[in-house]
């Protein structure tokens, strides 16, 4: 969340670290193909709905 | 009342991060509060029946496990059970994942791992799901391994490192034998219709040897669910990996993936590393500890009981992992307030100072832990992969951004 507010200038613009996707609407994404970079987007765009603590995974098993 | 572990085994006459400055009152008197732990990995079984050459339980720096209990007993399981059931409910988690762990954790039996399976649910409350897998070689699972899981809601994580040139040049029996036939044989039974739903997918350590898209490809012949790619463990200190750090050799070996990863018509399996890198490139937060600033909420618990942090310390010294604490004499609040574990719930307040200065600190969050020590200081310096890391989170970066003014561009006309 923090690092998406500091880039707003225009959707998908490469910012200090990040790529903001928060002025994407979403019947730019309706022709998705379900390729990885439309998964990645879905998912960044429900966190922002529904945000809750995300934990880091343990990397030594799925 | 949370009760206080005993002082860490630190390295006597060292004064290493965290354990020689990291004052838990002072955080807690600022308002910092632990997150409670979320996931469990079960140590079922301390040996292996094969010997691969980079495993971080046997052939890195630490080798407690010569020392422990073969196998996990009843009453170590039974405790762990109610220690996790007692998390549980103290923290109202709604959710919590058990990794059956080893060693090889199917040498453990089948029914005795069904048994730790139905022994947790039964703990836990009601109002707690939980999310049982297990991590193994494949090298055991029988159709009769596979029925016993199934009935029991464990779903089956294979460790392979690709085909078969490149997965047995590591993965052996200790006689030297390949183990990538018996995988092979193991996945014709796991991926039959049956038993398909319990298929969570594979973790492969990266080999400069392998081929990333000849590994890639002969794991999704399997149509996984998810793939890993793990680096494989090396630290400033220990590893050969430090003679070469600042040639990013590993963040070429995962541009060449992403690509072809990324650039399928179609997303064909999930890759945890590269889609958390993602996902923090858009702004997001990670699920994995190989990157980002995610709270670790992982505690280990050893077949004797002892309570460690995530075995991957293992490779750094002797006794990296250890808490001072067992589920048969303490709670999991005893956990959180261990150095130790408090340092993987720090965000940027565990980084270094350099790391602090650079751009792209809060999407590779100073890399995984273990791979940041070095002797001396600590675990508080920029990872021994850090120029992997910033080639690999660089591409991605470009290539996102770059898709998504095209992806926008389609969408207006």
């Amino acid at each position: 969340m923090h690092a998406t507010t500091e880039n707003h200038a225009v959707a998908g613009t490469l910012g200090a670290d990040t790529v903001d996707v928060t002025e994407l609407s979403l019947r730019e994404l309706a022709f998705s193909e379900n390729t990885v970079l439309d998964i990645a987007v879905r998912r960044r765009l429900t966190e922002l709905d529904e945000p809750r603590e995300i934990v880091a995974g343990w990397q030594s098993a799925l | 009342m949370t009760p206080v572990p005993p002082t860490p085994a630190a390295r006597a006459g060292t004064a290493e991060w965290p354990y020689d400055s990291l004052d838990i009152a002072a955080l807690r008197a600022r308002g910092w509060r632990p997150t409670a732990l979320g996931e469990f990995v079960l140590k079922v079984h301390q040996l292996c029946n094969l010997a691969c050459d980079y495993c971080y339980v046997y052939t890195l720096a630490d080798q407690s496990w010569r020392e422990r209990p073969k196998i996990m007993s009843r009453p170590v399981w039974s405790a762990a059970a109610r220690r996790i059931a007692e998390h549980a409910e103290r923290h109202s988690l709604t959710e919590v994942a058990i990794v059956l762990h080893g060693g090889e954790p199917l040498l453990a039996g089948p029914d005795r791992l069904a048994a730790i399976a139905t022994a947790v649910r039964q703990a836990l409350p009601a109002t707690t799901t939980v999310r049982i897998t297990i991590q193994t070689n494949g090298v055991l699972l029988t159709e009769r391994a596979l029925r016993v899981l199934a009935s029991h809601g464990i779903r089956v994580g294979i460790s392979l490192d690709g085909p078969a040139a490149d997965n047995d040049r590591h993965r052996r029996h200790v006689d030297g034998r390949g183990s990538h036939a018996e995988v092979r044989r193991a996945l014709a039974l796991l991926t039959r219709p049956e038993h398909r739903r319990i298929f969570a997918g594979f973790l492969c350590t990266i080999d400069l040897a392998s081929d990333p898209v000849v590994a890639y490809e002969s794991l999704i012949e399997y149509a996984p669910p998810a793939v890993d790619f793990l680096l494989p463990h090396a630290n400033w200190s220990t590893s050969p990996r430090c003679a070469e750090a600042g040639v990013p050799a590993y963040g070429e070996w995962l541009v060449r993936l992403f690509d072809r990863w990324f650039d399928a018509p179609r997303k064909e399996t999930r890759i945890r590393f590269l889609e958390e890198i993602i996902s923090l490139v858009l702004g997001g937060a990670s699920r994995s500890d190989q990157v980002g600033l995610s709270p670790s909420a992982v505690a280990v618990v050893e077949t004797d009981g002892t309570i460690e942090q995530t075995d991957s310390l293992k490779s750094a010294y002797e006794g990296a992992a250890a808490t001072g604490l067992s589920v048969l004499t303490d709670p999991f609040d005893a956990a959180l307030a261990h150095p130790g574990l408090v340092a993987r719930q720090l965000g940027t307040a565990a980084l270094c100072e350099s790391c602090i200065n650079c751009r792209i600190h809060r999407i590779c969050g100073g890399g995984h832990y273990a791979h940041r020590y070095r002797a001396g200081s600590g675990f508080r310096n920029p990872s021994v992969y850090c120029a992997d890391l910033q080639r690999i989170i660089g591409h991605v970066r470009r290539r996102v951004s770059e898709s998504l003014h095209s992806q926008q561009a389609r969408g207006r006309s």
